[in-house]
């Protein structure tokens, strides 16, 4: 299998001027094409602090990010991460973190907008994305007027328009109900069997971690399983 | 739909979403773009081509100061007819040549339908028939007179629809009339559409021959046959500079000189005054009148621009803490923008697009409020005093729609809100946008 995501002697350490934390120790992950990987771990472990070096929001103190054949050197520049990003990863977060002042179709082709593809496109592929998320009767909606599992709907939709060959979940269901993150849950599993999307799913959740594909576990910034 | 119009899509969204920002917002700078626009305002009426005086930026005033060797001088400031016939007229660069009689030589005048009626205090203007060309009068009825009025000085005159209306209660079927000036009766033949008192060179209730004064003015000096009390206007053809009107006039200078060496048998000095419209309302740095180049043009624009920078600075300080605010609120925003792979030049861009919608609102507000401030102090005699005319008690002062509403003003508006949109806009925004992405995504709002 190809190794899409590959960590090595990941530390991330944030320093104030009078404390030192260490989030992340010599972490080293493997992430294989086609994947659905659940980390575990209490809070405060460094799940979130792993999962925003992974896709590239936050920059490890030392070691190595490589992505789909690529290493991540501390040389490339905002715009290059940004396109990089913007290509290859798409993100689902726990709070939905939807642009209130957008509607539904505007807020799930905000990542064609910076790939400069034209209007009549966005607006196909983001109709198509909120149909298949099952928001179509939504998408004048604006965030306000949505269920948190709509919303999150929402958020999944906007991560998969790019069809970027990763997908960063951080705890995704953690402000759902559980009817709604099983639903939810259903929708990531259905993007991994179908697409072969790999995904990275953060979660406290042992009974969702147990149906995806793999779980590793972290403790006080380290992997112990 | 393109970007932009997502843009003003969020941007309205936003103000709904904060109702009293963007109220606030608004009227800061309406405020702030009214001030500006009241200096432009001022400066387009004075400076920018208005009914009737459409061709200000080709029409040269062209004045003369003759003076002998010893010192003695000619006591007239223009020209003589003759000087108008025999040089003026022949000018290669002249599209219209103009000769009207200086405002300085004319005195109170009143005017009635017949003597016996209420008598109106009115403003007078002699003028030739090519002043109706040169500056573009709309004639309602009636037309000009004509050379051989002048020349046989007709009482004949060309009067505004607003003082037909104050005599005769209509503007048609007045021509052909007869009314009094200072009890002498003159003929109507034409209407003009009334002319601002805003604008010197240009406005009175009455033109008529100059021939018809009793002044002397016009007449030439017994010696200097060309020096008079005549001042002449000169609309330069399309492409034709005033420095190629000031040759030309040199040329028939040393010719002239010459001659009335010979005439007078003694040497003399002539002086001419070539100035365009702009150059007699804007001199800050006390130059040479003959000196209007484009550079100086530009030196003396940048006294107001710089100005009305100063006005729109310090309310863009106040504005920009508000933005400032706003941006504080829109930082997790932000950080998804950059999480999907906005870059931070678009991001600012893209802000400082939706700013502009707001700016350009209070924009609109500012420009109806720098209209209606002149409006309301067009008779105070602080504002009369900055045209060169003289509180008038019994006139209202008439604004016209070409002084405020042209596509100058309307660009000077629009960089106006561009600069201060900038200027409000432009720090918080970077300064949000430097945040780091996790930190702008973890930002309580």
């Amino acid at each position: 299998m190809e190794t899409i995501i590959k960590l090595t002697d990941i530390n991330k350490v944030y320093r104030t001027e009078e404390i030192e934390t260490q989030a992340l120790e010599n972490v080293n992950i493997e992430v294989e094409k086609g994947e659905f990987l659940s980390v575990m771990g209490p809070s405060g472990c460094g799940k979130s602090t792993l999962l925003n070096i992974m896709g590239l929001l936050d920059e490890p103190t030392s070691g190595t990010v490589e992505l789909c054949g690529t290493t991540i050197s501390h040389n490339l520049s905002d715009n290059q991460l940004a396109e990089f990003r913007n290509k290859t990863l798409g993100f689902v977060f726990q709070s939905f973190h939807l642009i209130s002042s957008l509607n539904v179709i505007d807020n799930v082709q905000l990542p064609l907008l910076y790939r400069g593809i034209g209007y009549s496109e966005r607006i196909r592929r983001a109709k198509e994305v909120i149909e298949r998320v099952g928001l179509s009767h939504r998408m004048k909606h604006t965030p306000v007027q949505l269920s948190g599992g709509q919303c999150q709907r929402v958020a999944i939709a906007r991560a998969i328009i790019g069809n970027p060959e990763i997908i960063l979940a951080d705890e995704p269901t953690g402000n759902l109900d559980s009817k709604m993150g099983a639903d939810i849950l259903g929708l990531l599993k259905q993007l991994n069997e179908e697409d072969g999307r790999t995904i990275v799913m953060v979660t406290h959740n042992e009974q969702q971690a147990q149906q995806t594909k793999r779980i590793i576990k972290f403790l006080d910034g380290r992997q112990i399983q | 739909m393109s970007k932009l119009l997502l843009y003003v899509r969020q941007a309205l969204a936003l103000i709904r979403e904060d109702k009293q920002f963007s109220a606030i917002y608004i009227a800061g700078t309406a405020v702030a773009i009214a001030s500006a626009m009241i200096v432009a305002l001022v400066l387009h009426i004075r400076m920018g081509n208005i009914y009737p005086e459409v061709n200000r930026d080709r029409t040269i005033y062209v004045g003369s100061n003759f003076t002998r060797s010893d010192g003695g001088w000619v006591g007239y400031s223009g020209y003589s007819p003759q000087a108008v016939e025999e040089m003026f007229n022949k000018l290669e660069c002249a599209e219209v040549v103009s000769a009207a009689m200086s405002n300085e030589y004319i005195y109170r005048f009143t005017a009635c339908k017949e003597i016996g009626k209420q008598e109106v205090p009115v403003g007078i203007k002699f003028t030739d028939p090519n002043f109706f060309r040169l500056y573009e009068f709309k004639f309602l009825e009636g037309k000009p007179y004509n050379e051989e009025n002048l020349k046989h000085a007709d009482r004949c005159i060309v009067i505004t629809d607003a003082l037909a209306k104050k005599l005769f209660e209509k503007t048609e079927g007045v021509v052909g009339q007869t009314i009094q000036l200072n009890y002498l009766p003159y003929r109507v033949v034409g209407i003009v559409k009334e002319v601002s008192p805003l604008l010197k060179e240009t406005s009175a209730d009455i033109y008529l021959p100059y021939t018809v004064s009793d002044s002397r003015a016009h007449w030439k000096d017994d010696n200097v046959t060309w020096a008079g009390g005549l001042e002449v206007r000169v609309l330069l053809k399309k492409g034709y500079t005033r420095e190629m009107l000031m040759d030309e006039l040199e040329s028939y200078q040393a010719k002239y000189l010459s001659m009335l060496k010979s005439t007078t048998g003694e040497d003399w000095n002539w002086y001419i005054q070539v100035r365009p419209h702009w150059r007699k309302v804007l001199n800050f740095f006390g130059e040479e009148v003959n000196d209007a180049s484009t550079s100086d043009l530009l030196a003396n624009l940048s006294i107001p621009a710089l100005f009305m920078l100063l006005l729109l600075l310090l309310p863009a300080i106040n504005l920009s803490g508000m933005v400032s605010n706003q941006m504080e609120a829109r930082v997790a925003e932000m950080g998804i923008r950059k999480a999907f792979g906005a870059k931070k030049r678009v991001l600012l861009n893209e802000v400082i697009q939706e700013n502009l919608v707001l700016t350009l609102l209070g924009g609109v507000v500012g420009y109806l409020l720098s209209w209606l401030f002149i409006a309301a102090v067009r008779n105070s005699t602080l504002f009369l005093s900055i045209f060169g005319r003289e509180y008038d008690p019994v006139n209202s002062v008439s604004l016209q729609l070409d002084m405020f509403f042209t596509p100058t003003l309307f660009l000077i508006a629009f960089v106006c809100c561009a600069v201060l949109n900038l200027m409000a806009a432009l720090i918080p925004a970077w300064t949000a946008l430097k945040k780091p992405i996790v930190e702008s995504l973890n930002q309580k709002k």
